[in-house]
Parts: C-alpha cells; sequence; structure tokens
C-alpha cells in the first residue's frame, strides 16, 4: 500500500481493493498503479531522450 | 542580383528549413519497440506478483527449488556482456570498426553462455518436475524466464550479424546502435526478473 496516497475515495470502492486481506488488497493496488504508471513513464523517458536528441543535433 | 519577380517569390515561398535526423531510423524503431516490450514485461510481473499473494506458500509445497546462487552468477555474467558491447559501441565511435572487436566479441560470447548455462538449468529442472503445464509456479517460471531467453536469443542473432559486418568493416552506424539499444534492454530486464522469479 506504499501508493495508497494516490487515490481518490471513489478508487477505494473498487472490488480489487476491497479484498479481505489487506496484504492482497495492497498487492492489487500496487499493481495497477504500476501498470497505469508504466506508459507514462516510458514514454515520458522515450520523449525526453528525444527531445535532448533533438537539441544535440541542432533541430529545435 | 536577385530580380523584383525572385524577391517577391521568396517573400511569399520563404526556403523551407533544413530537415535535421535526431536519430537514424533503426534506432527511433528500436525504441519504440522496446517501449512495448516493457509494456509486455510489466504485464507479466503485474500477473505473476498477483499470483503470487493469491497461493499463500511460495514456491509450492513439492515444487523445486529455483537455483539462486547459480543464475546470480549467470547474472553477473550478462551484465558483463551489456558492458562490453557499451564498451564496443564507445570504442567504434572513437576508434573505429578494428578497436571494437575484442570488446564485441566478449560481449556476444557471454551472452551465447548466459543463453546456454540458461538452458541447461531448464533442462535440471524439468528433470526435477517444474514444467509449464504441472503448476501455476512452473507456468509463471518459463513464461517469464523463457519469454526473457527468447529476447535474449533475437538480441543475440542481431548482435552476431552486427559483430560480422563490424570484422567486415561494413558496420552501419544506425544498425549498430539498434543493436546495442536491444541488448541494453535484455541485459537490464533481467535483474528486474531475477529478482521478482528467484529471490
Amino acid at each position: 500500500m506504499t501508493l495508497w496516497w494516490a487515490v481518490s475515495a471513489a478508487a477505494w470502492a473498487c472490488a480489487v481493493c476491497q479484498d479481505p486481506t489487506d496484504v492482497r488488497a495492497g498487492v492489487y493496488f500496487d499493481m495497477t498503479m504500476f501498470m497505469s504508471a508504466l506508459p507514462l513513464i516510458t514514454m515520458a523517458i522515450g520523449g525526453w531522450w528525444l527531445y535532448r536528441r533533438a537539441v544535440a543535433v541542432g533541430a529545435v | 542580383m536577385a530580380t523584383g519577380v525572385e524577391r517577391d517569390l521568396r517573400l511569399v515561398h520563404p526556403a523551407p528549413r533544413e530537415r535535421r535526423q535526431i536519430a537514424p531510423n533503426e534506432v527511433i524503431g528500436t525504441m519504440f519497440f522496446i517501449l512495448t516490450e516493457i509494456m509486455l514485461f510489466g504485464g507479466f510481473i503485474s500477473a505473476f506478483t498477483i499470483s503470487k499473494t493469491q497461493s499463500g506458500a511460495w514456491p509450492p509445497p513439492g515444487q523445486p527449488r529455483l537455483p539462486v546462487e547459480f543464475t546470480a552468477v549467470n547474472t553477473g555474467l550478462l551484465l558483463l556482456s551489456g558492458a562490453l558491447v557499451w564498451w564496443a559501441g564507445r570504442r567504434l565511435d572513437s576508434a573505429g570498426p578494428g578497436s571494437a572487436r575484442a570488446p564485441l566479441v566478449a560481449g556476444a560470447a557471454l551472452g551465447v553462455a548466459f543463453v546456454g548455462i540458461q538452458g541447461v538449468e531448464w533442462v535440471r529442472l524439468l528433470a526435477e518436475g517444474l514444467t509449464f503445464t504441472g503448476s501455476t509456479y512452473g507456468a509463471f517460471f518459463f513464461l517469464l524466464v523463457g519469454m526473457h531467453a527468447l529476447h535474449a536469443v533475437g538480441g543475440l542473432v542481431v548482435l552476431l550479424s552486427q559483430t560480422r559486418a563490424v570484422f567486415r568493416e561494413q558496420v552501419s552506424p544506425g544498425g549498430f546502435w539498434a543493436a546495442r539499444l536491444f541488448w541494453y534492454f535484455v541485459v537490464l530486464l533481467w535483474p528486474a526478473l531475477y529478482w521478482k522469479v528467484y529471490l
């Protein structure tokens, strides 16, 4: 439950997050956050790299 | 000297901006491919983590234990391979193909050794009863490690073809860069899989 602070109160109604055991609910929640953040992080890193390349070759 | 008509045309149609390629096409294509592969492995890792949490005891009773120390050494070989390929790239950029040969051959050889050792480990685990269809534990092990091995083999094929090009002094900078980029992905993904699956 390392990312609990990032979620709205409404999201806690999700059946997955209401799993009877805290450990399982925590893992479900962490994996949901992981899979949501992963594409954003990878695209941000890719975009940042392309921007740096563009600056390096004087294209921007 | 420009005539009045030419001056007017320049005002209406200014010279187009010079287009500069920010990276070779092979590199951009490989980068997007790697982004999709990261999502693929992210999904596998997520499914594995949830399944592991649901099962209670992990590894399940009666299932063979994974060779943690043996694979740690193999992980070291793969990381060394990545470092050597990185060094070969630096040498190629600074001193030409001749100076990149030795580190590239050593890096590719260590990659082949990694895949070979993985194969030996698989044969031993299969003999001990860990199979793809036998249990969730076995299914996830062969799915995660097998998919990585498949990528390692693909990366090695490309890396060896680039090694051949380096020896023939016919290497294309974009192709070599793309091959290195994919190999770095294979190398850097493995410690994450080792941590999740073996530890």
